[in-house]
């Protein structure tokens, strides 16, 4: 497989999981072009698009966690390898890069309660603070984080329902 | 990561669904920085072929540092002549602390003394100042000079981090000069001959000669790790051609699995580290000997091994699962030390970690820390997916001399002592330097290892211990001016023509099998002193194949097939070898092994299988049908007792079949048949 074809089959993969580890977008994409680098400095064997996409991720995981080592020294990494686990088990049951998940949690969102949907939107799309969040709820600042939060565990439960 | 993130996952998609943070293309990009690397690396002059000369190629500016930029702009020039004056005042600082450093390392005792006379005083004993660690004390003993160099960047890489170049293992390549090998026929006659010259010299009488048969019982035990099989007796004993049959056992897969494993206990079976994945060493080691790859090429593999320690590491090397057992936290890697020079030398080094060896007296403590050093660029790192040995710069044990990077020891009367890469021989690096650009310690070590004398004695002692029973030397990785060999000539000849067969496993194992002490019979002989030998009591023992534990069971289950008492398998299976009763979770253990696949596959009761043809055959008597089991099982007859209980069994009342699955349980559960597999 040449490079331009492996770069498009996988740079979305690499970038969603990269995101998934919690790197916001920026960090994302150079990580992305650092992993590709890396690992087309050598010949890259191809076997087959499920191989490949755990490699890269491997590859990803090495330079997400050394750039986050730059940053800090002390880098606990058992909660970014809970992620790679979750991330991983997700993508046995669909397409490699990740686009099934995002296509269930869209059919989830139309699942919760159209409040939690709410918060939701000011938190993601209008990028409100918590404190305009709760004003706009007309509740506590705690009250909205933990309307938040409930809403996101009932996505992960009903995305890891339609998965199975 | 947000702050009150407790779903990353569900934080990132909530990001793309809602926050339309769509995965960007970055195929263009991405393909131009990979030109740009390929450039890179190419000679100059090599003509750029792909990045066309009017496209302008940046590095991707992350969005933080533009929105950040024009807010600094103004401020930029400040803080970088700041940062000028800070940087160049520490500099200043870090040199003048070199300097007098420097002046105080060299400054003779006298200050009459010439310049001469201050290089030949620092090879002599002198007393230099200390250092943090052994504050108030003295440094005693000589320090070497370290040869100039010329200056090089620091190591881009801090210690700790490891890059992808770092997990490449060198490659091998043979430095010393091979002489011409001698054949086999040449080699096995001086066998025979130095021990003959041996026996008489001591006025032994050996007892004379085993037969083919025995002798091929024997070479499958030694080679393949098992006893011969009915069929592989047969197929012998119609042409006994010994060359062949020798020939087909070293080259077979079996062997070299069976080996691979003997190897790879000598190599880590004692290790406790968790960091190391024992089974990808025997794969790789099984893998090195069916090639017949040259002991001397396996043993710099293992050395220098770099990389990831499991199948799905990054660069994954089994060969690191080896020093990945001994890796230590310690900059002084002393347990990988002791490990090397045992295995690669055959000298029991670790004696000398804390004083000057007790019974090899040319070896010193500080010869010890000498070796240890060699192992101060190793570093293991845990991975994602198992453990990553690499060498990284090492900036002595203060952190802060990569170019004299040295190690430190204390002695017994508590004064301290430095240490750098030198051999037993004498022979150094060439630099101090820590920096694995300037030199590779560990291959430094692996091709002084393979240059010297001991490399193959030590190899040839621990084969012929293998083979024989006994080696050389007792034991075989204490070798020595202390420990004279039992035959000193043939142990030189035979490291000599190992090494001009170029390091051959095989070929060295070829020669022991074919020579007459391999046949030699175990008759009890008047000789007391032939009769005390290893060899001679092992190889009596495995002649005459004395397996107490499944006779005794055996015993048992017709015993209890002998009364109307309901049988329990567990009671007969927790007696192997014990007169106690087994608890139950070892039982129910040794009831799951029975029921493994591999051995249901032996005692499944299919028509047309084992079983089930002995069951129907009322013709055959049972002391043949318990032959007949005893041979498909674990490739032997029966002795007289056992052949006696199976046929008690198989006399009782009890349905047929299940008294021959009975019977082939407990051979399946006995230590015999655990290791022939």
């Amino acid at each position: 497989m040449n490079p331009s074809e492996l770069i498009a089959e996988h740079q979305v993969g690499v970038w969603r999981y990269l995101r998934a580890l919690g790197c916001e977008s920026n960090e994302a994409e150079d990580l992305t072009q650092e992993t590709f680098l890396a690992v087309l400095k050598r010949p890259f064997e191809y076997y087959g698009k499920a191989a490949a996409a755990s490699y890269l991720r491997k590859v990803a995981y090495h330079r997400f966690i050394a750039a986050r080592r730059r940053v800090s020294k002390e880098v606990l990494t058992d909660e970014f390898e809970r992620i790679d686990e979750n991330w991983s088990r997700w993508l046995d049951q669909q397409r490699d890069d990740g686009s099934d998940t995002v296509d269930i949690l869209k059919q989830c969102l139309e699942q919760i309660s159209k409040r939690a949907r709410w918060a939701l939107e000011m938190r993601f799309r209008d990028r409100l603070p918590r404190v305009e969040i709760a004003k706009q709820l007309e509740i506590t600042e705690h009250g909205a984080k933990n309307l938040m939060q409930r809403a996101k565990h009932q996505l992960r439960t009903c995305i890891e329902g339609k998965m199975s | 990561m947000r702050d009150d993130s407790t779903d990353p996952i569900i934080d990132s998609l909530l990001d793309e669904v809602l926050g339309e943070q769509q995965p960007p293309d970055l195929t263009q990009q991405i393909l131009r920085a990979h030109q740009l690397q390929d450039k890179d690396a190419e000679p100059s002059t090599a003509e750029p072929t792909s990045i066309p000369p009017d496209v302008e190629v940046e590095k991707r500016i992350p969005r933080k540092t533009r929105v950040q930029r024009s807010n600094r702009s103004r401020m930029m020039p400040i803080i970088s002549s700041l940062a000028i004056v800070l940087v160049a005042g520490f500099f200043a600082v870090w040199v003048w602390q070199q300097e007098n450093a420097l002046k105080q390392a060299n400054q003779p005792s006298n200050p009459g003394v010439t310049d001469q006379e201050n290089n030949d005083a620092g090879a002599q004993i002198a007393r230099q100042p200390r250092h943090d660690k052994f504050a108030g004390q003295e440094v005693v003993g000589p320090l070497p000079t370290p040869p100039q160099i010329a200056d090089s960047q620091p190591s881009a890489v801090p210690a700790g981090n490891i890059e992808p170049r770092d997990l490449v293992s060198p490659k091998f390549e043979r430095s010393i000069p091979l002489g011409e090998p001698a054949t086999k026929t040449q080699v096995v006659r001086l066998i025979n001959d130095r021990l003959k010259s041996g026996w008489r010299k001591a006025q032994l009488s050996p007892v004379g000669y085993v037969d083919d048969e025995t002798w091929f019982a024997r070479a499958a035990r030694v080679t393949l790790g098992r006893p011969a099989s009915e069929a592989e007796r047969k197929e012998f004993l119609r042409h006994r051609d010994k060359e062949a049959a020798l020939d087909r056992f070293l080259t077979s897969a079996e062997f070299a699995n069976h080996w691979g494993k003997q190897f790879g206990n000598i190599l880590v079976g004692a290790a406790t580290s968790n960091a190391f994945d024992r089974a990808s060493l025997d794969s790789y080691l099984a893998s090195a000997l069916r090639q017949n790859k040259p002991y001397d090429q396996l043993a710099f593999e293992l050395l220098t091994a770099r990389g990831g320690n499991q199948p799905d590491s990054e660069q994954y090397n089994p060969a690191v699962n080896f020093l990945l057992a001994y890796e230590t936290k310690l900059p002084s890697k002393a347990t990988a030390a002791d490990k090397i020079c045992q295995v690669f030398l055959g000298k029991q080094m670790q004696c000398a970690r804390c004083h000057d060896h007790p019974t090899e007296t040319a070896i010193t403590q500080k010869d010890y820390w000498q070796i240890a050093a060699y192992l101060t660029q190793m570093q293991a790192s845990p991975a994602l997916k198992g453990t990553l040995l690499a060498d990284v710069d090492f900036a002595g044990e203060k952190g802060n001399s990569p170019r004299d990077a040295e190690l430190y020891f204390e002695r017994p009367d508590k004064t301290g002592d430095v240490a750098y890469p030198i051999f037993l021989d004498g022979q150094m690096p060439g630099t101090n330097s820590g920096r694995v650009a300037d030199i590779n310690r560990r291959q430094n070590l692996a091709h002084a290892i393979l240059a010297s004398d001991e490399f193959s004695l030590a190899t040839i002692n621990r084969l012929w211990r293998k083979v024989f029973r006994t080696g050389f030397t007792s034991p075989v990785d204490d070798m020595g001016p202390h420990q004279q060999p039992s035959h000193p000539k043939l142990l030189e000849d035979l490291a000599r023509e190992f090494r001009n067969s170029q390091f051959s496993v095989r070929d060295a194992l070829q020669w022991m099998i074919s020579s007459d002490a391999f046949r030699l019979g175990t008759r009890p002989s008047n000789d007391p002193l032939a009769m005390q030998s290893d060899a001679f009591t092992s190889f009596r023992r495995s002649d005459q194949i004395y397996f107490p534990a499944i006779d005794r069971p055996l015993a048992q289950l017709a015993k209890a097939y002998g009364t109307a008492q309901p049988f329990d398998p567990t009671t007969i299976l927790g007696n192997l070898g014990s007169s106690k009763k087994m608890p139950a979770a070892k039982a129910a253990k040794a009831m799951a092994l029975i029921n493994d696949r591999h051995r249901q596959e032996l005692l499944n009761t299919r028509p047309g299988s084992l079983i089930s043809r002995l069951a129907e055959n009322r013709e055959l008597p049972n002391d043949v049908v318990v032959d007949h089991l005893f041979y498909a099982l674990v490739g032997r007859a029966p002795s007289p007792r056992e052949r006696k209980h199976g046929s008690t069994i198989l006399s009782s009342d009890r349905r047929r079949i299940d008294c021959l699955l009975q019977i082939g349980q407990i051979i399946l559960s006995s230590n015999e048949f655990k290791q022939q597999h």
